[in-house]
């Protein structure tokens, strides 16, 4: 074999091509994210005009470090755990729910509603009707984008996420209007819902934190066991991974595909309901805080694993309240957006190193390596 | 008409291709001369493809050489091989369908200036056509044509880049008897030309009428390299695998066996394609307990449509599916009538292969009890359930834990047509369920089909391969062109008139 | 002489129009290549800072739209090599830029926030034209921005459909496989074609910083790189609708500004969710017809990531 000349191009002396064998995705990506977390922890000090240790301290003491930090902690946590499952159910078929806090902010109204209508109903009449008709309005919300990508294709990143403006001037109008109400702090709300239906807090080893917080907790636990051990958990598995498969086997895609949304609308619409019973007890057009945007990244950097949502939930929890404490001191706020979405980043990367890989590009004449026994031929190797 | 200008040499040297921990290609060594027809043999999984696709530049080789005309290169990409004048054809075609044929052929084209008007492009494109003999319209739409047409414009495409090695990946799998013919003409006067057709194929009949020299690979490695006219069906087939079923064998034995009730009834069946064109056409036939009844046909001829509408997976616009007297309209009433599918598309339609093997294996069974409780689902149960299954089919792992992305071809079809074929099923339809699976695999699939055929099943094979249905089947229909075009029974299987129904013949040809 | 009312609101919607007008044809061509970048609104965060702060040291406009396009690409590089060298998904990818660009230019942006703005886009009043009564105003008297921004789907819908290149691009939104083949290199120009979305998303930020609002506040954007990215759904890929998508929409907040103005009692929100609402019927729309008629209007490898054999 002589050393002839070589072709017109010069190659690069790597490039990238994906591993044969992609497993343990989940294990990089916890990995890439943790590290990413520290990454963007430990540099945020130096954006801010705060030094290191005045920086974490308060972050410590906004969170952990004292029973108001953790009350605040927890708090912040309701919302967020059930965006993330709001967004991690219909991700588990494919399908993007960028619409949480529009469903959020309809839940929120229609438990208002709920509150206006009968407002002198006794407290265990009331609060139950309110959370269901949160349920039943983040549901109705979604109903349009799901028919919508069911029947017609389009796409529910789109049509879920406008909808989500939609809500917003929804409910900012009939907080300016109809259900307006002079208050002190000024800005737009509504009447405050009726005393008995505003959720009650308990105080435990002096966090004082509403109630809801066993709701937002044990949904994720309720929908992770019911993925892993009914039939139609199992059903949705199955789908997700392939909907070809789910249709040969008899089972209806389409109408898990609509329930899977539905649901995730429900959850949506139900965090949304019980944020303003527990915290603001009126609704206003911040309800949602951008809860839902944050939802969908935990739902998807969860991988569609509710107890990954619980504990994603509760990092991205501690970010912003601990981002909420550096506000005090004079950091910018939106910083924490800064350390979540490098966060997010570096999930993505891990997630790539375990799916591709960098190979050197070998010089044609380079001698091989002694020829194996051939083994037989895994048929779908052929490209 | 003249072909692509004179040839090329295309030598591939100690060519190695690793993926994983699979070797598809061995160490390679194979020289492809100007002027011939050069078909490139094996079986599903020997590495030709492989091959063919380091050499055009698809893919890069772990190690080794390709030389052309005596230049040893390096293609980061196919168009470093166009540019070195190797195209190739593969089997899925590499065209737009939103764009025109004129368009087609005018992606990526250096000729073509930068501001061109579509009637510059599609002038181009008739000259084009003209000048390689092979003539199209350059204004259709790339995805209204017919696939024998779409062929050409890839093929043309290629040659108007100047590929002199022109490489075509199982040229003849999608197109009707008459337009492989034709296909077949074209290659010839264009090494008569002087360029370098290197096919790759698995049909030994094609091959001898075809070829010049034929090169046999096998698990990677080149077992021989012969003359055509060395050859004929028995000695390619000898040098293909260990074993050679040769022919139908006695079939007679099998005319005799006792059939019992009629289970499948298809009624006047009618069908449109995704396309909206017609794909089956009162369509009628019977498939009795104990009886394997064979559809044989080139692909493209209704089979899909078949398949898919006799599970239930696609609506028909006229005709009925009956299995034991019981209309069976959709998924759910074909599986509670005890209907079993073995599809054509395992990966992608009968498994979930980033699921583990237990889970794949209650696909079926997932509803009812044992497995179920109420909503729940016993996973202790349901592993049990798979591990029976898992040895009944001699699985090569034990751990049902593996996710059946990572099983062999083999291994995962012995799964899928094991749980198709376990329980109290009446019938099952089996659609090419040997393809692509080394020898040791197809047996052990073939076996439990016909031992289901033996327990009372009533077994539909649609396949391609008409020498495994020939092996197997007590009734053969031949579908051509969405009809049943003859019907056969075991004992009376003529192989010659087979083949020519297969291609549109008549069953008297003067 | 006053111009009229209904003048200067068209000439507000037109001029308020530029920015998203911009940023959707960029965006238009990223996804003819099959890349959807939805950290647009990140992208023209970045842009719109970086413009402003140009603006503010060297008091050139000019300079200051080069910086926010410059800035737009860089920012939107990231984008392009996380997701289309390495293959990690658009949306996840795209939403954590934009929150990246969201708590950078909060960051970053904060010392310029109440800034006396140094140097705005000025206008040019076409000698002559403007001088028509009604329309004059109207149309003739923005800044020379918005005049090129208004024939940039003109010339982007000539590129696309009559030149080589344009065929080649489209190529790979529709069939990357058929595009490599071909000897197109995917990987590199769905890079270029980022980039060249970020230069446009970027400058469009500028302009709003230095032509439209005139000031930087955090999240100055608030929303108008959605609305781009959603005016090329509503526009279904299509240039021309996107120049018609972007003024609608510009056209809408203008009517809702003069109507509070005017006092009318039509509510605010009804004009603040048309271009929502308006989206979402015309996607569905075009959905339900095409289904009929059994095409699809998107570039068919929209957002799948490219490999090779």
């Amino acid at each position: 074999m002589s050393r002839s000349a070589t072709a017109q191009r010069r190659l690069l002396p790597w490039h990238i091509e994906r591993r044969p064998d992609p497993s343990r995705i989940g294990v990089y990506r916890i990995v890439a994210v943790l590290v990413g977390l520290a990454v963007s922890l430990l540099s945020a000090p130096f954006f801010s005009s705060v030094s290191p240790s005045e920086f974490y301290k308060s972050i410590w003491s906004g969170t952990f470090g004292s029973s108001l930090g953790m009350g605040n902690l927890l708090t912040i946590a309701i919302p967020l755990l059930l965006a993330g499952l709001a967004a991690s159910i219909p991700y588990r078929l494919g399908l993007w729910n960028v619409g949480i806090d529009g469903q959020m902010l309809i839940g929120a109204w229609m438990a208002t509603w709920v509150g206006v209508l009968i407002p002198t109903a006794p407290g265990p009449i009331l609060i139950p009707l309110m959370m269901l008709a949160g349920m039943i309005g983040g549901a109705v919300w979604i109903i349009i984008p799901t028919m919508a990508r069911v029947r017609l294709g389009v796409s529910e990143v789109i049509t879920t996420f406008l909808l989500n403006f939609v809500a917003l001037s929804w409910v900012t109008y009939w907080c300016k209007g109809p259900w307006f109400t002079p208050s002190a702090a000024g800005g737009i709300r509504a009447n405050p819902i009726p005393h008995q239906s505003q959720i009650g807090v308990i105080n435990f080893h002096g966090i004082t934190i509403n109630w809801a917080i066993f709701v937002a907790i044990s949904l994720p636990v309720v929908f992770w066991v019911a993925n892993r051990f009914t039939r139609s958990g199992y059903e949705l598995t199955m789908i997700g991974a392939n909907h070809d498969a789910g249709r040969y086997a008899g089972m209806n895609v389409r109408r898990l595909l609509i329930s899977a949304m539905l649901i995730g609308g429900a959850i949506a619409g139900l965090a949304g309901a019980l944020n303003m019973m527990g915290t603001t007890h009126q609704l206003n057009p911040d309800i949602s805080n951008q809860a839902g945007f944050n939802g969908l990244v935990i739902g998807v950097l969860a991988g569609a694993n509710e107890l990954g949502v619980l504990a994603l939930g509760f990092i991205y929890s501690l970010l912003l309240a601990g981002g909420g404490s550096v506000a005090i001191i004079g950091v910018q706020y939106d910083l924490v957006y800064a350390i979540i979405g490098v966060t997010l980043i570096f999930g993505s990367l891990g997630e790539a190193y375990a799916r591709l890989r960098l190979v050197r590009t070998k010089h044609p004449t380079e001698p091989a390596e002694p020829p194996d026994k051939p083994d037989p031929v895994y048929a779908a190797a052929q490209p | 008409m003249t072909g692509p200008a004179a040839g090329l040499t295309l030598a591939l040297n100690d060519i190695e291709k690793r993926f994983g921990d699979v070797l598809a290609v061995n160490r390679l060594k194979i020289t492809f001369a100007p002027g011939e027809v050069h078909a490139l043999l094996g079986e599903n999984g020997a590495g030709k493809s492989t091959l063919m696709n380091i050499a055009a530049g698809f893919l890069t080789p772990d190690s080794g050489e390709v030389v052309v005309g005596g230049k040893a290169m390096r293609f980061g990409a196919p168009k470093d091989a166009i540019a070195a004048g190797i195209g190739m054809v593969h089997q899925h075609f590499r065209l737009v369908e939103q764009f025109t044929v004129g368009e087609n052929l005018a992606i990526g084209a250096h000729d073509v200036r930068a501001m061109a008007s579509a009637s510059a492009l599609n002038a181009r494109a008739s000259a084009i056509g003209e000048r390689y003999g092979m003539p199209v319209d350059p204004k259709k739409i790339v995805g209204t044509l017919s696939v024998g047409e779409r062929q050409r414009v890839e093929i043309l495409r290629t040659l108007s880049r100047g590929a002199q090695v022109l490489i075509l990946d199982e040229p003849t799998a999608v197109l009707t008897p008459e337009e492989s013919d034709q296909l077949c003409a074209n290659l010839r006067s264009m090494a008569a030309d002087g360029a370098t057709i290197i096919f790759i194929s698995h049909k030994l009949n094609e091959v001898l009428a075809v070829a010049d020299r034929v090169s046999v690979m096998r698990k990677g490695i080149l077992f021989a390299t012969k003359d055509r006219r060395e050859c004929d069906l028995e000695s390619l087939a000898k040098m293909m695998f260990d074993e050679y079923h040769a022919g139908a064998g006695d079939t007679s034995v099998r005319a005799d066996r006792t059939v019992g009730t009629e289970v499948l009834r298809v009624s006047g069946l009618s069908a449109l394609d995704d396309r909206g064109a017609s794909a089956l056409s009162d369509v009628s036939f019977a498939v009795k307990e104990s009886e394997l009844v064979g559809v044989v046909g080139v692909a493209g001829n209704g089979q899909q449509e078949l398949e898919q509408i006799i599970t239930g997976l696609r609506k028909s616009q006229s005709g009925t599916i009956e299995i034991d007297g019981h209309a069976v309209k959709n998924v759910k009433q074909a599986l509670r009538a005890g209907m079993a599918h073995i599809p054509e598309d395992r990966l992608g339609t009968g498994l979930v292969p980033s699921q583990p093997i237990w889970r794949n294996a209650i696909l079926r069974t997932y509803k009812s009890a044992p497995i179920a409780r109420g909503p729940f689902i016993r996973t202790r149960e349901a592993r049990a359930f798979a591990g029976k299954l898992a040895a009944s089919v001699d699985l090569s792992t034990s751990d049902l834990s593996t996710l059946v992305q990572h099983l062999s071809g083999g291994n995962a079809q012995k799964l899928l047509a094991g749980r198709e074929l376990a329980g109290d099923r009446r019938a099952v339809v089996a659609v090419n369920p040997t393809q692509g699976l080394d020898v040791r695999a197809a047996e052990a699939v073939r076996a439990g089909l016909v031992a289901a055929r033996d327990r009372g099943l009533a077994v539909l094979l649609i396949s391609a391969d008409l020498d495994e249905v020939l092996s197997l089947a007590d009734r053969l229909l031949v579908l051509y062109e969405g009809r049943i075009a003859g019907e056969f029974s075991a004992g009376n299987f003529d192989r010659d008139l087979i083949g020519r129904l297969m291609g549109g013949g008549k069953v008297h040809e003067s | 002489m006053a111009d009229s009312l209904v003048a200067t609101s068209i000439a507000s919607a037109i001029g308020g129009s530029t920015a998203i007008l911009i940023a959707a044809t960029g965006e238009l061509l990223v996804e003819k290549v099959g890349v959807y970048n939805i950290a647009l609104e990140g992208v023209m965060l970045v842009g719109g800072l970086s413009g402003y702060a140009t603006g503010q040291t060297t008091g050139s406009w000019v300079l200051g739209l080069v910086a926010g396009g410059i800035a737009g690409t860089l920012f939107a590089m990231i984008f392009g090599l996380v997701t289309v060298i390495l293959r990690t998904d658009m949306i996840v990818v795209g939403v954590a830029l934009i929150l990246v660009a969201q708590g950078l230019t909060d960051v970053v942006g904060n010392s310029y926030v109440g800034a006396e703005t140094r140097t705005t886009i000025p206008n040019w009043n076409i000698p002559g034209l403007s001088s028509i009564p009604v329309l004059g105003p109207a149309l003739f008297k923005q800044s020379i921005v918005t005049y090129i921004a208004a024939w940039l789907p003109f010339v982007v819908a000539f590129f696309l459909t009559r030149s080589k290149h344009g065929l080649n691009m489209r190529s790979i939104g529709e069939n990357p496989k058929a595009a490599d083949t071909a000897g197109i290199s995917v990987v590199g120009w769905r890079l270029f074609y980022v980039g060249v979305g970020g230069w446009m998303a970027g400058v469009g930020g500028a302009v709003l910083t230095l032509g439209i609002v005139n000031s930087w506040q955090n999240n100055v954007t608030s929303g108008q790189g959605w609305i781009a990215f959603a005016i090329v759904f509503f526009a279904g890929w299509q240039p021309i609708w996107i120049l018609v998508g972007a003024y609608f929409f510009g056209a809408l907040s203008v009517l809702n500004t003069v109507g509070q103005a005017e006092g009318w009692t039509i509510p605010t929100e009804v004009f603040t969710i048309l271009p929502y609402v308006g989206t979402v019927a015309v996607m569905v729309i075009r959905a339900w017809s095409q289904k009929r008629r059994g095409s699809v209007s998107w570039p068919a490898a929209l957002g799948v990531p490219f490999y090779r054999g």
